[in-house]
């Protein structure tokens, strides 16, 4: 249970240079990866560690002509790059349970701790990883924060980072090759193809999955092979779901040559979830039900319900934002305000752009009529112009002329004019 | 054609980040789109009035001035009419300044009634009172309140309508105003109270804004703070009758208010200060009897040239009226005197042998031959010129003593200090609006201080061009270009209002009600207009300074009686004291007053003086005047022989004489104007004060060609008279007075004779009056122990608050202990704790200090970090960790009694650097010490080393940077003077190379410069070629910044 740590003084310190070397280590050792401080780690777990070290050392010599490897052997990987890093000798080896006492007498700055920490903890007098794990944890966490706490963890050769890693694990699959024989109708691959289904959503159940997507790979008597994708609407494991689809998808293959074998992949794969159902539906929507149907709106969406809310903007689209409200806070109604104008403003969710035919009245230009719905409405009255401008500071410059206007049939319509571009829209109407 | 609009509601950047035009701006506008007349109305406040009233007389544009005041919670705005109105004016704008809380001026409505005489009220914009009960549908009440200021203003009211094309309820308010004002037979008037000028003038506005609500421009937008549109400009008057189409009477109202409203700069100059001359007496009586007795006890036996000359200065200053002026002086010197205060005139007042003999001035003017005109000439007293000055220096630390005094002799509503106004800065700039824009702060910091010194569109200009890719600021993005497009737009806007270090105007009437007074965070009052405007309406100032250099002597002094019981004075100290000479002509003046610098030593060891008048003259040579004009170099060659000395004309030589034929004082160009020129003192002392400032070049140019033309029409040769006048043109940048550099000199020749003579003493007086002058202590200390001088690390066993003196083994030499204020970290309650518990009994462990000062963490820790405690715990850290036990840290870490190591002892860099970072000051060596093995393995020469180079050649030089320099007279050269632990080694950045280097020479702490070596006499310059910042540990601001 050991890692061997590879450490070079000739070594940039980044991962990038070294990431080919670790590539070519491969053939000593299953794992190596490389740290960004220009450390390159081996997995030595249940190999004999000190000879794979010497081998790993022995093969950075060949790739690397005169470069002066050293390694550290040891079971917590903090020791083994101290070990490393520290020692004179080209490999240093740690008997297990002495890590502690190996970091001790170091000093810190070996753990590469972050400098300013660093310097609270020599303003102390702290200097050595022996000085900093005979103190309290609480007291180190209490008085350096987190960052103290992880270093006097490390300290104490108390190293929990994982150096390489987890490999993902397999995605189901099953196979099933003719040996004796080959096959020249696809439609003949149905039966050996729901064996393999029901092997790939056997294992998809066993790890709790589903799959949207499944791989169908046909290996061809002459060579090469014939892939195919067989995917679903709503993810599943069944094996009656997927059989249709499969056999549909072999019914309108044509092979190129005779097959020798079938390969079935769970490609695209998820986790299995409760039954999707209809909110509405009465026989659907038990408490329980609705009650999970809303926590997955909540965990999705978050703000689910909101309310508007006026703000001083000066563009008036701009002026209602929306606020998240609580559930519990949703079953108040929202209140009317008394004394309400009798005749509210409808904005338009955006501004509509429109012809709008202009004369000047009072040395100003006003609206005279404006077409919508292929139709134009002459406006024989309008007030005017407000002018807004602004937004040049944060980069979008606005330039308006408001008119309120009224038509022929009497209704009061909010126009108008972008200055920047010459240009008019309706912006709401009054009702 | 007659006017038809007049704004009576113009606001300028004054009303501090609710306008963004100057005074002059604005008068400038005004005069473009015609206006006869335009009244500035800023809030509360009348600080831009002098600048706008003069520039717009200057335009032909009648000035009116008002302001804006809140009157219970509601803005409305007052005209002055008469000189009786401007009182009232000022009166109310005193009162709301200084009876609200500081920034929030308001008044009660019964104050503005009761002061309503001479003012036309505007009763205000949309959110006035006026407005908002219209709004509110209460007309039975407004009606009631317009009556009342009807009746109060005695019909002098107008209802303010305003239209800014904003809403629809805006006009309809309008009508309803225009109603309400017919109904009770009031005038309305139109006013659109502009703040701007056009587009950029409104972004700067909105950003302003912003700035004001202390949020940012995304927040002030979406808040709706700004301004809703661009029609708060500065309209012209067909702008504004097209605005207010079918409503002229609004408009004509505006030109009636206007021509009725009257204004004089001469309003604001407030009565001098009477001085109580006693029963049958008067100040003019009084004055002649002091200076008579004065004399007497300057001369003994008063001879006839100074009886003469007495009379002379006697009869202008009874003709002028100034006798109260020199009473008022003297008054507060001799007070400053019976505290044992030092105090000393300084600038042109030591040319008055009146001042002399009142004790206020230190130099005799009658016997170094000094021109009294230079101070006081009848000529400038006619009511709007410059007023004189009479500066006193006071030690620093107890100036305070002497402002209290004068508030308590003249009451706080007759006294107030002058006002400062701080314009913007390329660095301030980029601060505000990078904030605003919402920039994080290290982005605006990694800017603004690359902008040191430059205004914000020279700022904006290196931006775009330079710091925008060295630093990767992203110019395409939207928020860069309104920055840049902003900074463009800020040169000469003001910013804040500070404090003046000490000019006093003192009034014999209430002072607010000429000039208005506002309070200070530091509880003391303040005039709203700055030196320069009090200095265009001839308001004399009354300047107490603080001066370091004083209290250092003052110290010095004290610590040197009290060793050897023998009393020093100031003035009574051996003026030919070879050892001091020698130290000067060394250029050994590190810490002395004013020829400390780098340019004045290296200037020192050229000219080598010997007596006190070579100070005189070298406190005035190294001056941007004298060096911009090349004196310097022809000055110092003469003075070595290396010149012969000859003068342009013979009538120069009476003058210039003990100058080597340079001109170099302001006397010495009044006397060649009236000797050459045939022009009168007055005359003389005209052309003198053309060349006060940079910003009177235009004046100065025109003065200096009439002075050509009198002296060829006086027969001086054309070309003698040319050459004259061009160096006289020199001044124009601040030529000094030669009373002013006498009364210098004096004290930069008692600190270099401290220094050479006692020089713990001198040591100990620098450290207890810091912070002053050029260097840090960090420098000091190294020179003082460079000299000889043990120095102790605090202490608070034997030590003391300040640092103080300790015997060593040669009963002569004094070591010196670094007193407790010089910790970093402990704030002025720490120090009362800390005298309180010390002044009861010594300390006698580390628990005694920190449970009898009542300590807590913090100060204990910086009190164990600088070693203070070491005396009780052997070790730094230990004596932290005791500390800390002590104070009862409630944190686990705190040990019981034990620790559970043995904390390592710092080594010797360790404790350099730490002690850098606890005090600013090591006592156990330089930072460059640890570096120099690794230094000289490189072939780096120390200063003791660099002695023995040899001129020309290649060398490497590294140290600490203490000073940096960019003179504005060295066109782009930078000066470094680099510190090791043998001494300082000059080094010269060449433009190119700075601008090359400029990163690491500006921002490195230690710097490694190869270059090649000058010597020039004893004076060794490097010439840099190659820069490279020294890896070392950086310490804390101990470098000085001059650029």
């Amino acid at each position: 249970m050991s890692y061997v740590c590879l450490w070079s003084p000739r070594w940039p310190t980044a991962a990038a240079p070294l990431a080919d070397l670790a590539v070519l280590l491969l053939s000593e050792a299953p794992r190596i990866s490389v740290d960004v401080r220009g450390l390159v780690w081996a997995d030595a777990r249940g190999l004999p560690a000190p000879r794979t070290a010497v081998a790993l050392c022995r093969r950075v010599q060949e790739l690397q002509e005169g470069v002066d490897v050293r390694a550290g052997v040891a079971t917590v990987p903090v020791a083994a790059e101290v070990a490393a890093r520290s020692s004179e000798s080209s490999l240093t080896v740690l008997e297990p349970g002495y890590e502690r006492a190996f970091l001790a007498p170091h000093p810190l700055d070996l753990l590469t701790p972050d400098p300013h920490l660093l310097n609270l903890l020599r303003g102390v007098g702290i200097q050595t990883c022996g000085a900093l794990s005979e103190l309290p944890r609480e007291a180190v966490e209490v008085r350096f924060g987190a960052a103290g706490s992880a270093l006097w963890r490390l300290a104490r050769a108390d190293d929990r980072r994982l150096l390489f890693r987890p490999v993902p694990p397999e995605r189901p699959s099953a196979a099933f090759e003719f040996p004796d024989y080959s096959l020249a109708e696809a439609g003949r691959l149905l039966f050996p193809a729901n064996a393999l289904l029901e092997s790939v959503c056997t294992g998809l159940r066993k790890r709790g999955a589903t799959a949207r997507t499944l791989l169908l790979e046909l290996g061809l008597e002459g060579g090469g092979a014939i892939r195919e994708r067989v995917g679903i609407g709503v993810p599943t494991a069944e094996r009656r779901l997927w059989l249709p689809r499969v056999r549909a998808r072999l019914d309108t293959l044509a092979l190129p040559d005779r097959v020798s074998g079938i390969r079935l992949f769970a490609e695209e794969t998820g986790t299995a979830g409760a039954r999707q159902g209809d909110f509405f539906d009465p026989g659907f929507a038990s408490a329980a039900a609705v009650e999970e149907a809303l926590s997955r709106i909540f965990d999705s969406q978050e703000a689910a319900f909101v309310q508007p809310r006026g703000e001083p903007h000066p563009l008036p689209e701009a002026r209602t934002s929306w606020v998240p409200l609580e559930p519990r806070d949703v079953v108040e109604p929202a209140r009317r305000e008394k004394g309400a104008a009798a005749l509210r403003l409808h904005l338009l969710p955006e501004p509509q752009p429109l012809p709008v035919r202009v004369e000047v009245r009072g040395g100003t230009l006003h609206p005279r009529a404006f077409r919508e719905k292929g139709r134009w409405h002459e406006l024989p009255a309008s007030a005017g112009p407000d002018r807004l401008s602004g937004g040049h500071a944060v980069g979008a410059p606005y330039a308006r002329e408001y008119f309120r206007c009224q038509t022929g049939d009497g209704r009061l319509v909010w126009l108008y004019r972008d200055a920047r571009t010459d240009t008019w829209h309706l912006q709401g109407w009054w009702a | 054609m007659s006017a038809r609009y007049v704004e009576l509601r113009a606001r300028s950047a004054f009303s501090f980040a609710d306008g963004v035009l100057t005074p002059e701006a604005l008068a400038s506008a005004a005069a473009e789109r015609e206006y006869p007349a335009l009244a500035l109305v800023d809030r509360a406040e009348l600080g831009g009035l002098v600048r706008f009233a003069r520039e717009a007389e200057r335009l032909g544009v009648r000035p009116i001035v008002g302001a804006e005041l809140l009157v219970d919670g509601y803005p409305l705005a007052v005209l002055a009419r008469t000189q009786e109105g401007y009182r009232n004016l000022a009166g109310l704008i005193s009162e709301a300044r200084l009876s609200s809380p500081r920034g929030h001026p308001s008044l009660p409505v019964s104050s503005l009634l009761r002061r309503a005489a001479g003012l036309h009220l505007l009763t205000g914009s949309p959110t006035g009172l006026l407005s908002t009960l219209v709004r509110q549908e209460r007309e039975i009440e407004a009606r009631r309140t317009l009556a009342a200021w009807k009746e109060a203003f005695e019909g002098r009211v107008a209802v303010e309508v305003q239209l800014h094309c904003v809403s629809h309820t805006e006009r309809l308010l309008a009508e309803e105003l225009i109603r309400l004002a017919g109904h009770l037979g009031v005038p309305w008037v139109a006013t659109n109270e502009p703040r701007y000028l056009n587009d950029s003038g409104r972004l700067l506005h909105d950003l302003f804004t912003a700035l004001r609500a202390g949020t940012d421009i995304v927040s002030a937008t979406r808040r709706g703070l700004l301004l809703p549109n661009g029609e708060w400009r500065l309209k012209s008057s067909a702008e504004m009758a097209a605005a207010f189409r079918d409503k002229e009477a609004g408009l004509e109202e505006s030109v009636r208010i206007a021509d009725e409203c009257a204004f004089e700069l001469q309003w604001l100059r407030p009565p001098l200060p009477r001085f109580p001359a006693g029963p049958g007496q008067t100040e003019d009586g009084l004055l002649r009897e002091l200076v008579h007795a004065g004399g007497r006890e300057r001369w003994g036996k008063i001879g006839s040239r100074e009886t003469a000359q007495i009379d002379h200065e006697l009869s202008v200053i009874q003709r002028v009226g100034f006798a109260g002026f020199f009473l008022q002086m003297w008054d507060a010197v001799r007070f400053a005197r019976s505290r044992g205060i030092t105090c000393q005139g300084r600038g042109s007042a030591a040319n008055s042998t009146v001042a002399f003999c009142l004790g206020i001035t230190a130099v005799d003017p009658v016997r170094e031959n000094l021109l009294f005109e230079r101070f006081l000439s009848e000529a400038r007293t006619d009511g709007l010129t410059e007023a004189p000055d009479i500066d006193v220096d006071f030690e620093m630390h107890r100036r305070e003593e002497v402002l209290d005094y004068v508030y308590r002799r003249h009451g706080r509503e007759k006294a107030a200090l002058t006002g400062m106004t701080e314009t913007f800065h390329a660095p301030s700039a980029v601060q505000d609006l990078m904030r605003v824009l919402g920039y994080p702060a290290e982005a605006a910091l990694r800017l603004s201080k690359r902008l040191h010194g430059r205004t914000p569109s020279e700022g904006a200009e290196i931006i775009q061009k330079e710091l925008a890719q060295s630093t990767g600021f992203n110019l395409t993005e939207p928020r860069a270009r309104v920055l840049l497009s902003a900074l463009r737009t800020m040169d000469g806007l003001p910013r804040m209002r500070a404090t003046h270090p000490g000019g006093f105007v003192l009034s014999s009437g209430l002072l607010g009600d000429y000039l208005p007074i506002e309070p200070t965070t530091m509880g003391r009052t303040i005039l709203q207009f700055d030196k320069d405007d009090l200095d265009e309406i001839g308001v004399p100032k009354f300047d107490f300074l603080g001066l370091g250099g004083l209290t250092a002597v003052r110290l010095a002094f004290d610590a040197i009686q009290l060793r050897t019981g023998k009393p020093l004075d100031l003035y009574r100290l051996p003026q030919d004291d070879p050892e001091t000479y020698a130290m000067i002509a060394r250029g050994d003046t590190l810490g002395t007053f004013q020829i400390e610098s780098r340019a004045q030593i290296a200037s020192l060891v050229q000219t080598r003086p010997e007596r006190l008048y070579d100070l005189v003259v070298q406190v005035a040579l190294i001056r941007p005047g004298p060096i911009q004009a090349r004196f310097v170099h022809p000055y110092t060659r003469r003075r070595r022989g290396l010149e012969p000395v000859t003068y342009a004309h013979p009538a120069l030589e009476a003058i210039l004489e003990r100058t080597c034929g340079i001109p170099i004082f302001q006397e010495q160009a009044m006397r060649i104007s009236m000797v050459l020129g045939g022009y009168t003192a007055a005359e003389s002392d005209e052309l003198r004060r053309a060349m006060g400032s940079e910003r009177k070049l235009p004046r100065l140019l025109a003065a200096l060609q009439a002075l050509r033309s009198r002296m060829v029409g006086r027969g001086v040769p054309a070309d003698t008279a040319e050459k004259i006048v061009e160096d006289l043109r020199s001044f124009s940048n601040y030529g000094f007075p030669e009373s002013h550099a006498w009364s210098f000199a004096l004290i930069a020749y008692a600190t270099a004779w401290l220094k050479a003579n006692h020089p713990a003493e001198f040591l100990l007086g620098l450290l207890n009056a810091w912070p002053m002058g050029f260097y840090s202590p960090a420098t000091l200390v190294h020179d003082a122990r460079r000299g000889g001088v043990e120095v102790r690390p605090p202490c608070l066993k034997v030590g003391e608050w300040d640092c103080t003196l300790e015997e060593t083994r040669n009963s002569r030499t004094p070591a010196v202990r670094i007193g407790w204020r010089h910790i970093r970290g402990l704030g002025e309650k720490a120090r009362e704790r800390l005298r309180q518990a010390h002044a009861a009994g010594p300390f006698g462990s580390i628990e005694e200090v920190v449970r009898r000062a009542r300590l807590n963490r913090d100060e204990a820790l910086h009190l164990a970090r600088a070693g203070a405690l070491e005396v009780f715990e052997p070790g730094r850290r230990a004596a932290a960790w005791e500390a800390l036990r002590v104070v009862g840290d409630t944190f686990p870490l705190a040990p019981s009694r034990t620790l559970p190591f043995r904390p390592q002892e710092l080594e010797g860099h360790e404790r350099i650097f730490l002690d850098y970072l606890a005090t600013g000051i090591s006592v156990d060596g330089h930072p460059i010490q640890h570096l120099r093995a690794r230094l000289q393995s490189c072939g780096v020469l120390g200063t003791a080393e660099l002695a023995h180079a040899v001129d020309g050649e290649r060398v490497l030089v590294a140290g600490l940077v203490v000073v940096r320099q960019r003179p504005a007279t060295g066109k782009g050269t930078v000066f470094l003077l680099l510190e090791d632990e043998n001494g300082f080694v000059n080094v010269i950045v060449p433009p190119k190379l700075y601008e090359e280097n400029r990163e690491t020479v500006k921002f490195s702490p230690f710097l490694l410069v190869e270059g090649r070596f000058e010597r020039n006499g004893a004076v060794l310059n490097v010439t840099g070629w190659r820069f490279r910042r020294l890896n070392a540990p950086a310490p804390v601001a101990i470098t000085h910044n001059f650029h």
